[in-house]
């Protein structure tokens, strides 16, 4: 993915039920650094290295918070 | 575009309309163009969302919960049949207890109200290093503050990268990166609110406290230039109360010496790392400071002070004024623990 700056608008799907929500970048992050390799799976979907933090607000319109992180994907628009 | 909405929501949706709370006109038919016409609709990114909600539960009405948001807001949310409610496991409301956070999703019903899908309380997600593992608890750090988590029998699950959540916590490393959830537990004598304040607080008396030394730093320097390269240093250190001090001859080179301690430790103070020693340097040059100045009016009452400029006003209560601000200062810098 490209870089991005604050204020860029890109919708994110959730790779395990299929909801989407369009966000705007805020803020920097988060560290992938610590967690490189890193999957997330739910059913057979998995995906790897973390691309992005939601705020609850927009984290709950896609996935129960408690489930913390999720497979995603991020497109524009 | 592609509209995609989810089989849960939808059936909420339906279910919300059959508890009979009204929520039937709030979503308009429930016809499914309707539906997912209105799933594809979300606040312009970036603004608040009207259907969600977070704060602290400040008081409970039966199905009502009052709410106060961080940002002041006050929030109603009408808990119904089908609410979902987390509390470090999927539970009841009445776990929700007042003083508890909360986030909440819902869909607003014709009075304003929102009807509650899904709360969740206390909930925390934190990214965080592990400190040392005991028996019951993890010492974590999250952002160099220092979270307990303590591990529920029973409930707390490890994931390794990918591997599935098992209960087994040995393989945990100190020093390691993890994300932690769980629930916080507030405290019945302090509520989170004020900790929050108490916290910024302390941030904010801790920045004042790290842009002390670059005050400091800069005023020695300066002070500093004068004494060593000024090119009337050597009358200066006449008129000052030095040659009383030290003797005639040696008061030029005394006065030079205190100008390069004072460019030492000024930039020491401005430079990187930020040690506590650089600001007790400047307490003790401060206090020193000080007593030479009292000694030079009470002594020598004609002697100038030689401080910053080159007056040569003798050493007035202002001055002695100026070296107890400096003091002060220098005192302040030391309980900096970060640079500016």
């Amino acid at each position: 993915m490209t870089r991005r700056t604050c204020g860029f608008r890109h919708s994110t799907t959730n790779l395990c039920n299929g909801s989407r929500v369009v966000t705007s970048i805020a803020d920097c992050g988060p560290r992938t650094k610590s967690f490189c390799g890193e999957q997330a799976c739910w059913g057979g979907t998995c995906a790897s290295n973390r691309i992005l933090d939601l705020t609850p607000a927009a984290f709950s319109a896609i996935a129960s918070l408690s489930a913390g992180l999720i497979p995603g994907a991020i497109d524009v628009g | 575009m592609t509209t995609t909405m989810d089989r849960r929501s939808l059936l909420t949706r339906a279910a919300l309309g059959a508890t009979g709370l009204v929520a039937a006109s709030a979503m308009g038919s429930l016809a499914p163009e309707t539906a997912f016409a209105a799933g594809s609709q979300f606040p312009e990114p970036g603004q608040p969302d009207p259907n969600f909600a977070e704060g602290l539960i400040t008081g409970r009405n039966s199905d009502l919960l009052q709410v106060q948001g961080s940002d002041g807001r006050l929030h109603r949310i009408q808990l119904t049949g089908v609410t979902s409610v987390w509390k470090l496991r999927p539970t009841t409301i009445d776990q929700a207890r007042i003083g508890d956070g909360l986030y909440a999703r819902g869909v607003p019903m014709p009075d304003g109200t929102p009807a509650a899908e899904s709360v969740w309380i206390n909930i925390v997600n934190l990214t965080v290093s592990i400190e040392s593992i005991g028996r019951s608890a993890l010492q974590l750090d999250h952002n160099g503050q220092k979270v307990v988590g303590y591990v529920q029998p029973g409930l707390t699950a490890a994931v390794y990268n990918g591997t599935p959540a098992v209960s087994d916590l040995s393989m945990l490393t100190v020093g390691r990166h993890a994300q932690v959830i769980g629930a916080w537990r507030p405290r019945s004598t302090s509520r989170p609110s004020t900790r929050r304040t108490e916290r910024e607080a302390a941030m904010f008396a801790q920045q004042v406290a790290a842009a002390q030394p670059l005050l400091i730093g800069v005023l020695l320097l300066w002070s500093s230039y004068g004494k060593v390269a000024g090119r009337h240093s050597a009358e200066q250190a006449r008129r000052t109360a030095l040659p009383r001090l030290v003797g005639e001859e040696r008061a030029a080179p005394a006065y030079r010496v205190v100008g390069v301690v004072e460019a030492v430790i000024g930039s020491a103070l401005l430079l990187p790392p930020a040690w506590t020693v650089e600001a007790v340097a400047a307490v003790a040059l401060a206090v020193g400071f000080t007593g030479y100045l009292v000694y030079a009016k009470i002594v020598v009452p004609e002697a100038s002070c030689g401080c910053l400029g080159t007056s040569a006003k003798p050493v007035g209560r202002r001055a002695v004024g100026r070296a107890l601000l400096l003091l002060a200062t220098a005192l302040i810098a030391t309980t900096a623990n970060s640079g500016w």
